[in-house]
């Protein structure tokens, strides 16, 4: 037997030889999914579930982040580019955010994770109408603050998202933290007492 | 590096790595293990982006094979068995045409010892030079070229005493010459 011949014989057992190729959706989540994932927490590092549980609240990947009346902070998401154009509204500041619809799986949250958040701030859903929820800020913890912030859907993000019965309810309060165009899902989600230590005990 | 320049550099890097790296997985683990050691491996990748070199293929299946190695010896810690991380012990649910031919040589791979066996799969599964090799196993080309002497003798060794004696010899010989 050649070396060759050994070499056809071993390509002819390659176990991957059936495999289908990922689906671009797929590694899409993939991608989104690893780059949501705060880089300074180890692998493996348990998280306390329940914190896990109701901070991953907002089940949301990567979203674009438009400042209007306030500046407008540079997009670097991922396939992703804003919805809409910036709107300016005459008589009162907005931020505007649009969040996809991908899974995400989030590691334990840190403060120190938190602090590099250039928007962070607690607000109140007023109205979830057409699948854009908007939220009154009741205290900007980082970056302008604006009258209100309005959340809105990119194509393809599930309905369960935004207005669904266990997401946003009308006139709960919620923590919301975006950097760099992102919205860090993993730090965002209803005021739970959980995430509100998070928050106090970094801003 | 800003969390903006990270994201473009992961983006640029990652897509290119993920079908290699699943393939590198399902040659070594069983579906469910290889799912996880993906998603663990982007994450190492993406943790550590500062640190990949210009060559992202060998580096990432150094990479692979570390995490791959965690998951196996996490799995023994909760007593879900994997014997040996050969394509011997695989799950039996790839179809294969010649699946005889395969079984055989799976059962000729799983008495090499596994550095052998490993650089006879990332010379011909993973179609890497021995430059390469030696990235992903941290040794020199010289010791891989040495080590993957040895392993296709070995292997062949193998393939011999596995090839049945009586009627079937003959078409096993002509199909292993």
């Amino acid at each position: 037997m050649t070396d060759d011949d050994l070499e056809a014989l071993l390509r002819q057992a390659d176990p991957a030889a059936d495999l289908a190729p990922l689906t671009s959706l797929r590694i899409t989540h993939l991608l989104e999914d690893t780059m949501s994932t705060d880089i300074q927490t180890t692998p493996h590092t348990p998280a306390p579930a329940p914190r896990r549980a109701r901070v991953g609240l907002l089940v949301a990947a990567s979203a674009a982040l438009l400042l209007a009346g306030a500046g407008y902070l540079s997009l670097g998401g991922f396939g992703h580019s804003p919805a809409s154009a910036t709107k300016h509204d005459q008589t009162a500041t907005v931020t505007q955010l649009t969040v996809g619809g991908a899974a995400v799986k989030c590691a334990a949250p840190t403060s120190e994770v938190l602090a590099t958040a250039q928007v962070a701030f607690e607000g109140t859903v007023r109205t979830v109408d057409g699948g854009v929820v908007t939220l009154v800020p009741s205290k900007f913890f980082a970056g302008p603050t604006t009258d209100t912030v309005k959340l809105a859907q990119t194509d393809g993000a599930s309905d369960v998202l935004l207005g669904g019965s266990n997401t946003f309810k009308i006139g709960s309060t919620y923590l919301v933290a975006a950097n760099d165009g992102q919205v860090q899902a993993c730090y965002s989600g209803e005021a739970t007492p959980e995430l509100q230590s998070l928050y106090d005990e970094t801003f | 590096m800003s969390p903006d320049h990270r994201r473009a550099k992961f983006e640029a890097i990652a897509p290119a790595l993920i079908e290699p790296i699943r393939r590198f997985l399902a040659r070594r683990t069983d579906a469910a293990t290889a799912d996880d050691v993906l998603s663990e491996t982007l994450l190492v990748i993406w943790r550590r982006l500062d640190d990949v070199p210009a060559e992202h293929l060998p580096w990432a299946y150094g990479v692979a094979r570390h995490c791959l190695a965690n998951a196996h010896r996490a799995q023994r810690r909760q007593e879900r068995l994997l014997a040996r991380i050969t394509m011997l012990d695989r799950p039996s649910d790839i179809s294969r045409v010649s699946g005889a031919l395969e079984d055989q040589v799976g059962e000729a791979m799983g008495q090499l010892r596994p550095d052998e066996a490993e650089v006879l799969r990332l010379s011909v599964w993973e179609q890497l030079g021995p430059t390469e090799i030696g990235q992903v196993l941290g040794l020199s080309a010289n010791a891989v070229s040495i080590r993957l002497y040895r392993a296709r003798r070995n292997l062949k060794t193998e393939l011999r005493k596995l090839a049945p004696p009586g009627g079937h010899e003959e078409s096993t010989r002509g199909r292993l010459p």
